[in-house]
């Protein structure tokens, strides 16, 4: 038996969808989740922290806001949390996460 | 880079991550420069000379720069040349010299204003409720407690307890008049879930948050809907919500949906009374895209056509209450006895009380962490103790028995869907939650199947319908996953203790001692150190083995030498008595010449 750990696993292939369209990003499956919807929002050309970006400019009126909206994931109906990991979710390769524009109403 | 403020001066300059949301509106931060008087180029800011002033109330007076601006200091700025900021910005400080780590202190300003904006706006709309003439004393109540729990929440901390871990300013949205978005919704049904849990009226309803519907609506969307409904693996947990619908499991799917991005409309999806209910509180009728939708899902799994009929709801007049009525309909509809129509004139009211029961919900989850944390620290102390979770049943470990640690990943960030606290103590036989009932596993139902749905059960009996072949994919399991989260596992205390030590190694705590040391497992190193030592008596092996076949093939023909002298010498001996026994050879062994 030898006396230190060490997590040696493979990388999962994650499908996002949104809009009709899917990516595929290859993670680690104890990567957070943080960084897979940060990826996953550039490229499907919603910056993130846009909302940030929104109320900035409301108060210094000069930053350029070109998209409203932050994205929202789902893996299987339920909610992703940007702390959680793959690994949390029991996800396997192949697996596909939803990505939902933020709605307002009236 | 911009460099770091100092610590001892950060505490007087910025607003602590603990303070209250109150303690923050009254935290001065420097006033923002919307504009400028002329085109300042980087350079403008920066000074080779040494800072001239380090007093706190001159660098607050200096007002913070946009944060366009101060994102192209922070990239221009050389910490080798520049040794102080100027400020031509400000009139009164030209000339003055900031120390470098101004730059940081103004873009962490600019970074707090706009929660604390949104708190300000908050707090001007509370305190216009209370002196407007129309109000009520129910009004100054609520307007009072929403205060009181302001001062209660850490104006840098997240919302815990619903599905989106979202920052806590998200919040200020209920006290205005502001439009509420899916952060929002999913907070009420999540709301709207726990109550019908507490009051026990939860069994045959889903509450579904707001995305449900729009992923149904993209399937229906594509031109091969029905057989990419069918064939996905992605969508098994779709198919499996459909089928406990259509198969009796459950009787309703209610949830809330966004129309054309600008408003909310609340869905009953009855199959125990074969409709749909639509509320709109804007008197509008169905959408048809969202009628096709909800009519071809609930035709696949019911072969039945369910009729569109009226939810009753509140009529909305004004602009940004629909999400309200919309969670109110639903809530009248599944708590007829704890919920009624709202007047559509004291939806500000009904805003705060949401406000105050999502801060509650909040509490109750923040609570849970800080009880659950410290003692997760700490080692062990085996004794009898009894936790009451939120959902009602009580865990009870007994002495002596290792409790079950919940990894903190799994502590911080609380499952929404689970309405079952981990509870940090064992439970030694989990029970399950109310209502529920595990279904035998069975064989998976073909897609071709999901056509032909079985008949639903008659009322009253329809619970005993889970055991009617679900959908079951290999990783996709709705139903096991409620019991994942309703029923703890019971693991073993080396796989507890392994994964206490991953924790304490990813914090930087000594992570092995004792027996953990034997149960580590191995890394590559160590992998290529067995293997390296194996292949080694394996060699060693090999060699000896060979000596020894070395040694016994020499062994053999030395001894098949011997044995073949005997025999020459046995011959030769034999033959020389019969050579003197016939005359040819004399007795003294010498040789006769034949004639």
């Amino acid at each position: 038996m030898s006396q230190e750990p060490e997590d040696v696993k493979p990388k999962l292939n994650l499908n996002i969808a949104f809009d009709g369209t899917q990516i595929t990003v290859k993670v680690k499956a104890n990567m957070k989740f943080a960084k897979i919807f940060e990826a996953a929002e550039k490229r499907f050309g919603k910056d993130p922290g846009m909302m940030m970006v929104v109320l900035a400019s409301l108060l210094f009126q000069q930053l350029h806001v070109s998209a409203i909206g932050t994205l929202r994931f789902t893996y299987e109906g339920n909610r992703v949390q940007p702390t959680q990991t793959p690994a949390e979710l029991e996800m396997e390769d192949g697996d596909q996460i939803d990505a939902f524009l933020q709605q307002f109403d009236l | 880079m911009s460099p770091a403020i100092p610590p001892e001066i950060q505490t007087q300059i910025l607003p602590s991550q603990d303070l209250s949301i109150l303690e923050l509106l009254k935290f001065p931060l420097p006033i923002i420069q919307k504009s400028l008087r002329h085109q300042l180029q980087p350079q403008d800011f920066f000074s080779t000379l040494k800072p001239t002033t380090f007093e706190i109330d001159t660098i607050r007076a200096a007002p913070v720069l946009p944060l366009s601006l101060l994102k192209q200091l922070e990239a221009s700025i050389d910490l080798q040349q520049v040794s102080s900021i100027l400020c031509p910005h400000a009139p009164s400080l030209v000339g003055a010299q900031l120390p470098t780590w101004v730059l940081a202190f103004w873009i962490e300003a600019a970074r707090i204003w706009p929660v604390k904006s949104e708190w300000i706006l908050a707090e001007e709309k509370l305190d216009a409720r209370k002196k407007n003439g129309k109000r009520t004393g129910q009004t100054i109540g609520l307007v009072t407690c929403v205060f009181d729990a302001l001062a209660s929440l850490s104006w840098a901390d997240k919302v815990k307890g619903f599905p989106g871990l979202v920052d806590i300013d998200i919040l200020a949205t209920y006290t205005t008049n502001n439009w509420l978005k899916d952060e929002h919704e999913n907070q009420m049904l999540q709301l709207l879930e726990c109550e019908l849990t507490r009051t026990r009226n939860d069994e045959g309803v889903r509450i579904a948050d707001t995305f449900l519907i729009t992923k149904l609506m993209e399937i229906y969307g594509r031109p091969d809907h029905n057989d990419h409904y069918l064939s996905a693996p992605n969508l098994a947990w779709l198919r499996n919500l459909g089928q406990e619908l259509g198969n009796g499991v459950l009787d309703k799917l209610a949830t809330i949906i966004n129309i054309g991005q600008n408003h909310w409309v609340a869905v009953i999806v009855d199959f125990q009374c074969a409709e749909i209910l639509h509320g709109d509180s804007l008197s509008g009728t169905i959408p048809a895209e969202l009628e096709a939708t909800l009519t071809w899902w609930t035709f696949h799994h019911t072969a039945q056509h369910f009729p569109i009929k009226k939810l009753p709801i509140t009529q909305q007049r004004d602009g940004y209450s629909c999400g309200l009525l919309a969670w109110n309909a639903l809530a009248t509809r599944l708590l007829p006895d704890q919920h009624s129509l709202m007047d559509s004139m004291m939806v500000a009211d009904e805003r705060l009380k949401v406000l105050l029961q999502v801060i509650d919900r909040h509490h109750e989850k923040d609570y849970q962490f800080t009880f659950t944390k410290p003692l997760r620290e700490k080692m062990p102390e085996y004794s009898t103790s009894a936790t009451v979770t939120e959902d009602g049943i009580e865990h009870t470990s007994f002495a002596n028995l290792p409790p079950v640690f919940i990894p903190p990943s799994r502590q911080l960030t609380p499952s929404s869907n689970s309405n079952v606290m981990h509870s940090h103590t064992a439970t030694p036989t989990p029970t399950l939650p109310p209502g529920l009932t595990i279904p035998p596993l069975g064989p998976s139902t073909l897609p071709s199947q999901l056509v032909t749905p079985p008949p639903r059960q008659v009322a009253g009996t329809k619970r005993s319908a889970v055991d009617q072949t679900p959908e079951r994919s290999l990783k996709s399991k709705p139903v096991q996953k409620i019991f994942k989260s309703a029923v703890q596992k019971v693991k073993s205390s080396i796989r507890n203790a392994l994964e206490l030590s991953k924790e304490a190694e990813d914090l930087g705590d000594n992570p092995k001692f004792g027996l953990l040391r034997y149960w580590s497992k191995g890394t590559a190193a160590d992998k290529q150190a067995y293997f390296d030592r194996e292949d080694e008596r394996a060699e060693n092996d090999r060699s000896e083995k060979d000596v020894a076949e070395k040694t016994v093939a020499t062994d053999k023909k030395l001894h098949e030498r011997d044995l073949a002298k005997r025999r020459q010498q046995k011959r030769r001996s034999l033959m020389k008595k019969r050579e003197i026994k016939e005359g040819v050879h004399s007795p003294g062994s010498t040789k006769r010449k034949v004639r």
